[in-house]
Protein backbone atom coordinates (compact mmCIF):
# COMPACT_ATOMS: atom_id res chain seq x y z
CA UNK A 1 0.00 0.00 0.00
CA UNK A 2 1.73 3.55 -1.05
CA UNK A 3 0.31 5.21 2.31
CA UNK A 4 2.53 6.87 4.95
CA UNK A 5 2.21 4.74 8.25
CA UNK A 6 2.08 5.82 11.97
CA UNK A 7 1.93 2.92 13.69
CA UNK A 8 0.23 3.92 16.96
CA UNK A 9 1.10 1.16 19.78
CA UNK A 10 4.32 -0.45 19.34
CA UNK A 11 6.02 -2.13 22.85
CA UNK A 12 9.46 -1.47 23.08
CA UNK A 13 10.81 -3.01 26.52
CA UNK A 14 12.78 -0.83 28.65
CA UNK A 15 15.20 -3.18 30.38
CA UNK A 16 15.37 -3.09 34.35
CA UNK A 17 19.16 -3.35 34.09
CA UNK A 18 19.18 0.11 32.32
CA UNK A 19 16.52 1.48 34.61
CA UNK A 20 18.43 0.76 37.64
CA UNK A 21 21.63 2.26 36.07
CA UNK A 22 19.07 5.52 35.85
CA UNK A 23 18.49 5.42 38.79
CA UNK A 24 19.47 7.98 42.19
CA UNK A 25 21.94 5.96 43.63
CA UNK A 26 19.86 5.62 47.17
CA UNK A 27 17.24 3.88 44.86
CA UNK A 28 19.61 1.89 43.72
CA UNK A 29 21.06 1.06 47.18
CA UNK A 30 17.15 0.75 48.56
CA UNK A 31 16.90 -1.92 45.45
CA UNK A 32 20.06 -4.06 46.63
CA UNK A 33 22.12 -2.80 43.26
CA UNK A 34 24.47 -0.98 45.50
CA UNK A 35 27.35 -2.75 44.25
CA UNK A 36 26.47 -2.42 40.80
CA UNK A 37 26.52 -6.30 40.14
CA UNK A 38 22.79 -6.21 40.18
CA UNK A 39 22.62 -9.45 41.43
CA UNK A 40 19.39 -9.61 43.59
CA UNK A 41 17.60 -7.58 40.81
CA UNK A 42 15.33 -10.95 40.45
CA UNK A 43 13.81 -10.53 44.01
CA UNK A 44 13.94 -6.94 44.09
CA UNK A 45 12.22 -5.36 40.74
CA UNK A 46 11.82 -2.21 39.84
CA UNK A 47 8.87 -3.67 38.20
CA UNK A 48 5.84 -4.87 39.94
CA UNK A 49 6.17 -8.70 39.94
CA UNK A 50 3.33 -11.33 39.87
CA UNK A 51 1.44 -8.86 37.54
CA UNK A 52 -0.03 -11.37 35.22
CA UNK A 53 -2.19 -13.68 36.94
CA UNK A 54 -2.81 -16.31 34.30
CA UNK A 55 -0.51 -17.62 31.78
CA UNK A 56 -0.25 -17.76 28.08
CA UNK A 57 0.80 -21.12 27.23
CA UNK A 58 2.28 -19.82 24.15
CA UNK A 59 3.87 -16.16 25.85
CA UNK A 60 3.59 -13.00 24.92
CA UNK A 61 5.44 -12.17 22.45
CA UNK A 62 6.22 -12.84 18.49
CA UNK A 63 8.90 -15.60 18.93
CA UNK A 64 10.30 -14.34 15.72
CA UNK A 65 11.07 -11.23 17.26
CA UNK A 66 13.08 -12.17 19.95
CA UNK A 67 16.37 -10.23 19.91
CA UNK A 68 19.55 -13.12 19.47
CA UNK A 69 21.06 -11.46 22.36
CA UNK A 70 18.67 -13.16 23.99
CA UNK A 71 16.62 -10.25 25.82
CA UNK A 72 12.96 -9.84 25.81
CA UNK A 73 10.90 -9.36 22.51
CA UNK A 74 10.74 -5.25 21.76
CA UNK A 75 14.74 -4.47 23.84
CA UNK A 76 16.64 -3.71 20.35
CA UNK A 77 15.34 -1.03 18.46
CA UNK A 78 17.40 -2.23 15.78
CA UNK A 79 15.28 -5.57 15.37
CA UNK A 80 12.36 -3.50 15.49
CA UNK A 81 13.67 -1.21 12.73
CA UNK A 82 14.54 -4.26 10.60
CA UNK A 83 11.04 -6.09 11.12
CA UNK A 84 8.67 -3.36 11.17
CA UNK A 85 9.79 -0.25 10.45
CA UNK A 86 12.24 -0.62 7.13
CA UNK A 87 9.53 -3.70 5.48
CA UNK A 88 6.09 -1.53 6.10
CA UNK A 89 8.07 1.62 5.20
CA UNK A 90 6.62 2.91 8.77
CA UNK A 91 6.99 7.05 9.13
CA UNK A 92 6.61 6.40 12.59
CA UNK A 93 5.98 4.14 15.94
CA UNK A 94 4.55 5.48 19.37
CA UNK A 95 6.28 3.77 21.71
CA UNK A 96 4.04 2.89 23.72
CA UNK A 97 6.63 0.64 26.37
CA UNK A 98 6.19 -2.53 28.12
CA UNK A 99 6.18 -3.63 31.99
CA UNK A 100 6.71 -0.04 31.94
CA UNK A 101 2.83 0.23 32.00
CA UNK A 102 2.29 -0.68 35.13
CA UNK A 103 4.27 1.19 37.32
CA UNK A 104 0.96 2.72 38.99
CA UNK A 105 0.86 -1.03 40.69
CA UNK A 106 3.78 -0.32 43.07
CA UNK A 107 3.01 -0.16 46.31
CA UNK A 108 5.40 2.85 47.41
CA UNK A 109 4.67 6.01 45.80
CA UNK A 110 8.02 7.51 45.78
CA UNK A 111 10.13 4.33 44.60
CA UNK A 112 7.38 4.55 41.78
CA UNK A 113 8.17 7.73 40.69
CA UNK A 114 11.82 7.17 40.97
CA UNK A 115 10.81 4.42 38.75
CA UNK A 116 8.84 6.56 36.52
CA UNK A 117 11.79 8.95 35.38
CA UNK A 118 14.21 6.41 35.23
CA UNK A 119 11.73 4.69 32.53
CA UNK A 120 11.44 8.10 30.42
CA UNK A 121 14.72 8.79 30.62
CA UNK A 122 16.01 5.62 29.43
CA UNK A 123 13.44 5.90 26.71
CA UNK A 124 14.54 9.70 25.45
CA UNK A 125 18.39 8.11 25.63
CA UNK A 126 18.01 4.53 23.96
CA UNK A 127 15.18 5.23 21.59
CA UNK A 128 14.15 8.62 20.69
CA UNK A 129 17.73 9.54 20.33
CA UNK A 130 18.61 6.32 17.54
CA UNK A 131 15.84 7.27 15.19
CA UNK A 132 13.46 9.85 14.53
CA UNK A 133 10.66 7.70 13.54
CA UNK A 134 10.85 6.26 17.08
CA UNK A 135 7.93 8.57 18.82
CA UNK A 136 7.63 8.20 22.72
CA UNK A 137 5.03 8.13 25.62
CA UNK A 138 5.93 9.40 28.98
CA UNK A 139 5.10 6.49 31.27
CA UNK A 140 3.71 7.63 34.42
CA UNK A 141 2.83 6.51 38.05
CA UNK A 142 -0.04 7.99 39.13
CA UNK A 143 -0.03 7.22 42.47
CA UNK A 144 -0.10 10.10 43.21
CA UNK A 145 -1.48 12.41 40.27
CA UNK A 146 -0.20 15.39 41.22
CA UNK A 147 3.33 14.12 41.10
CA UNK A 148 2.30 12.56 37.78
CA UNK A 149 1.56 16.06 36.46
CA UNK A 150 4.89 17.05 37.46
CA UNK A 151 6.55 14.34 35.05
CA UNK A 152 4.28 15.24 32.28
CA UNK A 153 6.16 19.05 32.26
CA UNK A 154 9.13 17.81 33.17
CA UNK A 155 9.22 16.16 29.38
CA UNK A 156 6.97 18.31 27.39
CA UNK A 157 9.41 20.57 25.95
CA UNK A 158 10.87 17.59 24.22
CA UNK A 159 8.66 17.46 20.62
CA UNK A 160 9.69 13.02 20.48
CA UNK A 161 7.51 12.22 23.64
CA UNK A 162 4.01 12.89 21.65
CA UNK A 163 1.72 11.74 24.55
CA UNK A 164 1.29 10.20 28.42
CA UNK A 165 0.32 6.51 28.41
CA UNK A 166 -1.21 4.42 31.29
CA UNK A 167 -2.83 1.10 32.16
CA UNK A 168 -2.98 0.78 35.37
CA UNK A 169 -5.38 2.03 37.93
CA UNK A 170 -4.56 2.30 41.66
CA UNK A 171 -6.68 4.71 42.61
CA UNK A 172 -10.06 2.25 42.14
CA UNK A 173 -12.08 4.73 39.56
CA UNK A 174 -11.46 5.01 35.73
CA UNK A 175 -9.40 7.41 34.17
CA UNK A 176 -11.66 10.10 33.85
CA UNK A 177 -12.28 10.59 37.15
CA UNK A 178 -11.53 14.01 38.97
CA UNK A 179 -8.96 12.16 41.31
CA UNK A 180 -7.01 12.15 37.95
CA UNK A 181 -8.17 15.97 37.26
CA UNK A 182 -4.10 16.86 37.77
CA UNK A 183 -2.89 14.23 34.55
CA UNK A 184 -5.98 15.69 32.77
CA UNK A 185 -4.80 19.35 32.99
CA UNK A 186 -1.30 18.70 32.55
CA UNK A 187 -2.16 16.82 29.51
CA UNK A 188 -4.12 19.62 28.05
CA UNK A 189 -1.80 22.11 29.22
CA UNK A 190 0.87 20.22 27.03
CA UNK A 191 -0.72 19.29 23.90
CA UNK A 192 -0.39 14.92 24.53
CA UNK A 193 -2.97 12.93 24.42
CA UNK A 194 -4.00 10.61 26.92
CA UNK A 195 -3.67 7.23 26.00
CA UNK A 196 -4.94 4.21 28.09
CA UNK A 197 -3.63 0.54 26.84
CA UNK A 198 -5.48 -2.21 28.14
CA UNK A 199 -5.40 -4.93 30.03
CA UNK A 200 -3.48 -3.15 33.10
CA UNK A 201 -6.95 -2.84 35.20
CA UNK A 202 -6.81 -5.38 37.79
CA UNK A 203 -2.92 -6.67 37.77
CA UNK A 204 -1.25 -7.27 41.15
CA UNK A 205 -1.08 -4.20 42.82
CA UNK A 206 -4.09 -1.91 41.19
CA UNK A 207 -7.18 -1.21 42.97
CA UNK A 208 -9.51 -2.38 40.01
CA UNK A 209 -10.78 -5.51 38.81
CA UNK A 210 -10.01 -6.90 35.39
CA UNK A 211 -13.37 -7.40 34.78
CA UNK A 212 -16.50 -6.19 35.85
CA UNK A 213 -17.42 -9.35 38.03
CA UNK A 214 -14.12 -10.11 39.71
CA UNK A 215 -10.49 -10.81 38.50
CA UNK A 216 -9.95 -14.07 35.93
CA UNK A 217 -7.86 -17.33 36.31
CA UNK A 218 -7.49 -17.33 32.72
CA UNK A 219 -5.55 -16.20 30.05
CA UNK A 220 -8.49 -16.36 27.39
CA UNK A 221 -10.60 -14.69 29.87
CA UNK A 222 -8.39 -11.74 30.46
CA UNK A 223 -7.10 -10.97 27.09
CA UNK A 224 -11.00 -11.57 25.64
CA UNK A 225 -12.26 -9.00 28.17
CA UNK A 226 -9.79 -6.51 27.80
CA UNK A 227 -12.71 -4.30 26.60
CA UNK A 228 -14.29 -4.35 29.68
CA UNK A 229 -11.75 -1.70 31.02
CA UNK A 230 -11.86 -0.14 28.23
CA UNK A 231 -15.96 1.02 28.07
CA UNK A 232 -15.25 1.59 31.78
CA UNK A 233 -12.43 4.34 30.88
CA UNK A 234 -14.30 5.95 28.09
CA UNK A 235 -17.45 6.50 30.03
CA UNK A 236 -15.76 7.59 32.74
CA UNK A 237 -13.83 10.07 30.30
CA UNK A 238 -17.17 11.53 28.91
CA UNK A 239 -19.74 11.77 31.50
CA UNK A 240 -17.22 13.25 34.51
CA UNK A 241 -16.80 16.07 31.80
CA UNK A 242 -13.09 15.77 31.20
CA UNK A 243 -14.09 17.15 27.56
CA UNK A 244 -15.72 19.46 28.26
CA UNK A 245 -13.22 20.96 30.94
CA UNK A 246 -10.75 20.18 28.37
CA UNK A 247 -12.13 20.13 24.92
CA UNK A 248 -9.47 19.92 23.01
CA UNK A 249 -8.12 16.97 25.08
CA UNK A 250 -7.33 13.54 23.41
CA UNK A 251 -8.30 9.83 24.85
CA UNK A 252 -6.45 7.12 22.37
CA UNK A 253 -7.20 3.62 23.55
CA UNK A 254 -4.86 1.03 22.64
CA UNK A 255 -5.43 -2.78 21.90
CA UNK A 256 -8.97 -1.74 23.16
CA UNK A 257 -10.23 -5.32 22.46
CA UNK A 258 -11.11 -5.19 18.69
CA UNK A 259 -12.99 -2.08 17.32
CA UNK A 260 -16.53 -4.19 16.63
CA UNK A 261 -17.99 -3.35 19.76
CA UNK A 262 -18.14 0.02 19.37
CA UNK A 263 -21.02 1.09 17.74
CA UNK A 264 -23.80 -0.78 19.55
CA UNK A 265 -22.23 0.42 22.69
CA UNK A 266 -22.21 4.26 21.70
CA UNK A 267 -26.02 3.66 20.22
CA UNK A 268 -26.51 2.08 24.15
CA UNK A 269 -24.63 5.16 25.88
CA UNK A 270 -26.31 8.10 23.70
CA UNK A 271 -30.25 6.07 24.31
CA UNK A 272 -29.56 6.13 27.72
CA UNK A 273 -28.27 9.45 27.96
CA UNK A 274 -31.57 11.14 26.81
CA UNK A 275 -33.14 10.02 30.18
CA UNK A 276 -29.94 10.74 32.20
CA UNK A 277 -28.90 13.97 31.77
CA UNK A 278 -30.24 15.36 34.75
CA UNK A 279 -27.32 13.56 36.79
CA UNK A 280 -24.89 15.12 34.59
CA UNK A 281 -25.85 18.31 32.94
CA UNK A 282 -22.30 19.68 32.09
CA UNK A 283 -22.46 17.07 29.36
CA UNK A 284 -23.59 19.19 26.33
CA UNK A 285 -23.03 16.55 23.55
CA UNK A 286 -24.36 12.96 23.31
CA UNK A 287 -21.57 10.34 24.12
CA UNK A 288 -21.37 9.38 20.26
CA UNK A 289 -20.75 12.92 19.49
CA UNK A 290 -17.96 13.32 22.29
CA UNK A 291 -16.22 9.62 20.92
CA UNK A 292 -15.93 11.04 17.24
CA UNK A 293 -14.43 14.55 18.71
CA UNK A 294 -12.06 13.80 21.82
CA UNK A 295 -11.76 9.69 21.38
CA UNK A 296 -8.98 8.13 18.83
CA UNK A 297 -8.95 3.72 18.59
CA UNK A 298 -5.97 2.01 17.69
CA UNK A 299 -6.88 -0.64 15.44
CA UNK A 300 -4.94 -4.06 16.75
CA UNK A 301 -6.64 -6.50 17.07
CA UNK A 302 -8.53 -5.83 14.06
CA UNK A 303 -11.19 -8.52 13.68
CA UNK A 304 -12.61 -8.14 10.46
CA UNK A 305 -12.03 -9.25 6.63
CA UNK A 306 -13.90 -6.96 4.17
CA UNK A 307 -15.76 -3.63 4.72
CA UNK A 308 -18.83 -5.34 4.13
CA UNK A 309 -19.42 -6.87 7.50
CA UNK A 310 -22.36 -6.06 9.41
CA UNK A 311 -19.54 -4.52 11.88
CA UNK A 312 -17.66 -2.82 9.71
CA UNK A 313 -20.83 -1.12 8.34
CA UNK A 314 -21.83 0.19 11.79
CA UNK A 315 -18.41 1.58 12.40
CA UNK A 316 -19.04 3.12 8.94
CA UNK A 317 -22.10 5.16 9.79
CA UNK A 318 -20.52 5.78 12.74
CA UNK A 319 -17.93 8.16 10.88
CA UNK A 320 -14.76 5.75 12.09
CA UNK A 321 -12.61 7.03 9.36
CA UNK A 322 -12.19 9.88 11.63
CA UNK A 323 -11.85 7.66 15.00
CA UNK A 324 -9.66 4.88 14.18
CA UNK A 325 -5.85 5.13 14.20
CA UNK A 326 -3.61 2.24 12.70
CA UNK A 327 -1.42 -0.01 15.33
CA UNK A 328 0.65 -3.07 14.84
CA UNK A 329 1.14 -4.21 18.45
CA UNK A 330 4.63 -5.48 17.61
CA UNK A 331 6.43 -7.35 18.86
CA UNK A 332 3.44 -9.19 20.88
CA UNK A 333 1.94 -12.66 19.65
CA UNK A 334 -1.44 -11.23 18.27
CA UNK A 335 0.37 -8.53 16.40
CA UNK A 336 -1.35 -6.84 13.07
CA UNK A 337 0.90 -6.09 10.33
CA UNK A 338 0.57 -2.89 8.51
CA UNK A 339 0.03 -3.98 4.90
CA UNK A 340 -3.09 -6.94 6.41
CA UNK A 341 -4.91 -4.64 8.19
CA UNK A 342 -4.67 -1.20 5.60
CA UNK A 343 -6.14 -3.79 2.96
CA UNK A 344 -8.75 -5.03 4.42
CA UNK A 345 -10.36 -1.38 5.89
CA UNK A 346 -12.93 0.28 3.40
CA UNK A 347 -11.10 2.22 0.92
CA UNK A 348 -12.14 5.72 2.07
CA UNK A 349 -10.70 5.23 5.52
CA UNK A 350 -7.45 3.79 4.79
CA UNK A 351 -5.62 7.54 4.00
CA UNK A 352 -6.95 8.90 7.31
CA UNK A 353 -6.76 6.13 9.28
CA UNK A 354 -2.97 4.79 8.38
CA UNK A 355 -1.28 8.31 8.98
CA UNK A 356 -3.65 11.19 8.64
CA UNK A 357 -5.89 11.06 12.16
CA UNK A 358 -2.54 10.15 14.18
CA UNK A 359 -0.19 13.18 12.30
CA UNK A 360 -3.09 15.42 13.17
CA UNK A 361 -3.28 14.06 16.78
CA UNK A 362 0.48 13.89 17.74
CA UNK A 363 1.48 16.84 15.17
CA UNK A 364 3.57 14.95 13.29
CA UNK A 365 4.89 16.06 9.86
CA UNK A 366 4.49 13.19 7.45
CA UNK A 367 5.22 13.58 3.90
CA UNK A 368 2.48 12.58 1.79
CA UNK A 369 3.20 11.78 -1.51
CA UNK A 370 1.88 13.68 -4.61
CA UNK B 1 -59.81 11.98 12.87
CA UNK B 2 -56.15 11.48 12.65
CA UNK B 3 -54.31 13.35 15.15
CA UNK B 4 -51.16 13.75 12.28
CA UNK B 5 -53.74 15.31 9.86
CA UNK B 6 -55.72 17.32 11.88
CA UNK B 7 -56.23 20.78 11.64
CA UNK B 8 -58.76 21.77 14.29
CA UNK B 9 -59.95 25.17 14.97
CA UNK B 10 -57.71 27.55 17.12
CA UNK B 11 -60.65 28.55 19.05
CA UNK B 12 -59.96 28.38 22.69
CA UNK B 13 -61.51 25.21 24.63
CA UNK B 14 -63.08 25.58 27.70
CA UNK B 15 -61.07 22.53 29.86
CA UNK B 16 -61.69 22.51 33.92
CA UNK B 17 -62.00 25.20 36.22
CA UNK B 18 -58.26 26.37 37.34
CA UNK B 19 -59.01 25.67 41.44
CA UNK B 20 -59.26 22.29 40.31
CA UNK B 21 -55.61 21.92 39.14
CA UNK B 22 -52.90 21.33 41.80
CA UNK B 23 -50.01 23.41 41.65
CA UNK B 24 -46.89 21.75 39.70
CA UNK B 25 -49.46 18.38 39.57
CA UNK B 26 -50.22 17.25 36.08
CA UNK B 27 -53.56 16.10 35.34
CA UNK B 28 -55.15 14.50 32.15
CA UNK B 29 -58.19 16.18 31.01
CA UNK B 30 -60.20 15.15 28.18
CA UNK B 31 -61.65 18.25 26.22
CA UNK B 32 -65.03 18.60 24.90
CA UNK B 33 -64.03 18.24 21.13
CA UNK B 34 -62.57 14.56 22.71
CA UNK B 35 -58.94 14.87 22.65
CA UNK B 36 -56.97 14.63 25.68
CA UNK B 37 -54.38 17.18 26.99
CA UNK B 38 -52.43 16.96 29.91
CA UNK B 39 -52.30 20.57 32.20
CA UNK B 40 -50.42 21.48 35.39
CA UNK B 41 -50.71 24.89 36.96
CA UNK B 42 -48.24 27.27 37.72
CA UNK B 43 -49.51 29.95 40.11
CA UNK B 44 -52.28 31.98 38.45
CA UNK B 45 -50.93 30.40 34.73
CA UNK B 46 -51.74 26.85 33.43
CA UNK B 47 -49.25 25.02 30.89
CA UNK B 48 -51.18 22.38 28.60
CA UNK B 49 -48.75 19.84 26.38
CA UNK B 50 -49.30 16.37 25.38
CA UNK B 51 -50.24 13.86 27.14
CA UNK B 52 -48.29 11.03 25.39
CA UNK B 53 -44.71 10.82 25.08
CA UNK B 54 -43.45 10.47 21.64
CA UNK B 55 -40.47 8.55 22.58
CA UNK B 56 -42.22 5.39 23.67
CA UNK B 57 -45.64 6.51 24.27
CA UNK B 58 -45.46 7.03 28.10
CA UNK B 59 -48.37 8.89 30.01
CA UNK B 60 -46.63 12.80 30.57
CA UNK B 61 -49.35 13.72 33.01
CA UNK B 62 -47.90 11.23 35.34
CA UNK B 63 -44.98 12.58 34.82
CA UNK B 64 -42.55 15.15 37.22
CA UNK B 65 -43.00 19.29 36.87
CA UNK B 66 -38.87 20.27 37.42
CA UNK B 67 -37.19 23.12 36.49
CA UNK B 68 -34.49 22.50 33.72
CA UNK B 69 -30.66 22.37 34.79
CA UNK B 70 -27.71 24.71 34.13
CA UNK B 71 -24.25 23.78 34.42
CA UNK B 72 -21.15 25.88 33.31
CA UNK B 73 -18.49 22.92 34.28
CA UNK B 74 -18.35 19.62 35.64
CA UNK B 75 -20.20 19.09 39.67
CA UNK B 76 -21.35 22.28 38.66
CA UNK B 77 -25.85 22.37 38.71
CA UNK B 78 -28.02 25.23 38.94
CA UNK B 79 -31.66 25.25 38.53
CA UNK B 80 -33.34 27.17 35.84
CA UNK B 81 -36.12 28.58 37.38
CA UNK B 82 -37.03 30.00 33.30
CA UNK B 83 -37.24 26.99 31.71
CA UNK B 84 -40.06 24.38 32.62
CA UNK B 85 -39.74 20.85 32.09
CA UNK B 86 -41.88 17.88 31.76
CA UNK B 87 -39.75 14.78 32.90
CA UNK B 88 -41.54 11.43 31.32
CA UNK B 89 -41.95 8.49 33.85
CA UNK B 90 -41.06 6.03 31.46
CA UNK B 91 -37.17 6.33 30.82
CA UNK B 92 -37.02 10.22 31.82
CA UNK B 93 -36.89 11.90 28.59
CA UNK B 94 -37.75 15.61 28.85
CA UNK B 95 -39.15 18.56 27.12
CA UNK B 96 -39.61 21.76 27.68
CA UNK B 97 -43.02 23.19 28.05
CA UNK B 98 -42.25 26.28 26.41
CA UNK B 99 -41.35 25.19 23.08
CA UNK B 100 -42.10 21.37 23.39
CA UNK B 101 -38.46 20.30 22.80
CA UNK B 102 -36.37 17.45 24.10
CA UNK B 103 -33.55 18.86 24.77
CA UNK B 104 -31.00 15.63 22.84
CA UNK B 105 -33.49 15.16 20.22
CA UNK B 106 -35.17 17.68 18.47
CA UNK B 107 -36.77 15.35 16.26
CA UNK B 108 -39.09 14.43 19.25
CA UNK B 109 -41.26 17.06 20.11
CA UNK B 110 -44.70 17.19 22.09
CA UNK B 111 -47.24 19.63 21.25
CA UNK B 112 -47.58 22.96 24.26
CA UNK B 113 -50.74 23.97 23.65
CA UNK B 114 -51.49 28.22 24.38
CA UNK B 115 -54.04 29.07 27.73
CA UNK B 116 -55.41 31.20 29.23
CA UNK B 117 -58.04 31.48 32.22
CA UNK B 118 -61.47 33.52 31.96
CA UNK B 119 -63.58 33.84 34.48
CA UNK B 120 -62.10 30.85 36.78
CA UNK B 121 -61.57 28.70 33.43
CA UNK B 122 -59.33 27.14 32.20
CA UNK B 123 -58.93 27.50 27.95
CA UNK B 124 -57.15 25.59 25.37
CA UNK B 125 -56.01 26.67 22.14
CA UNK B 126 -56.18 23.52 21.52
CA UNK B 127 -55.43 24.36 17.51
CA UNK B 128 -52.65 26.35 18.22
CA UNK B 129 -49.94 23.64 19.32
CA UNK B 130 -48.51 21.72 16.90
CA UNK B 131 -49.45 17.65 17.43
CA UNK B 132 -47.63 14.89 18.77
CA UNK B 133 -47.32 11.76 16.36
CA UNK B 134 -49.57 9.93 17.40
CA UNK B 135 -47.47 6.52 16.80
CA UNK B 136 -44.00 7.23 18.86
CA UNK B 137 -40.93 6.23 15.87
CA UNK B 138 -38.60 4.68 18.47
CA UNK B 139 -34.93 6.53 17.02
CA UNK B 140 -31.74 6.59 18.80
Amino acid sequence: LPLPIVDCDVHEEILETDVVEYLPRAWRDFLGAGDATLRHINTNSVYPRGAMYSINPFGYYRKDALPADGGPAGSSPELMLEQLIEPFSVDAVILTGGDGLYMSALTNPYFAAEVTRAVNDVRKDRWLAVDPRFKGSISLAVQVPEWAAEEIRRLADNPAFVQICLSTNPHAHPFGHPVYDAIHRACAETGRPFAVHSLGDGIAGSNASHTASGNPSLYSEYHGGAVQGMMSHVMSFMFHGVFERYPDLKLVILEPGGVGWIAPFLHRLDANFKGLHREVPWCKRMPSDYFRRNIRVATQPYDHERPSEPLVEALDALGAEDFLVFSSDYPHWDTDSPTRTLSVLPKHWRDKVAHRNAAEMFSLDIPVPA
Amino acid sequence: MDAQTAHPAPEPIGACRLDELEEGRPRCIRLPNGRQVALVRAGASVRAFSMRCPHRGGPLYKGRICYGLRSDSPGDMTLDESRMVINCPWHNWEFSLCSGESKFDPAKRIAVYPTDVVDGVVRVHYGAGRPTPRTPVVQS
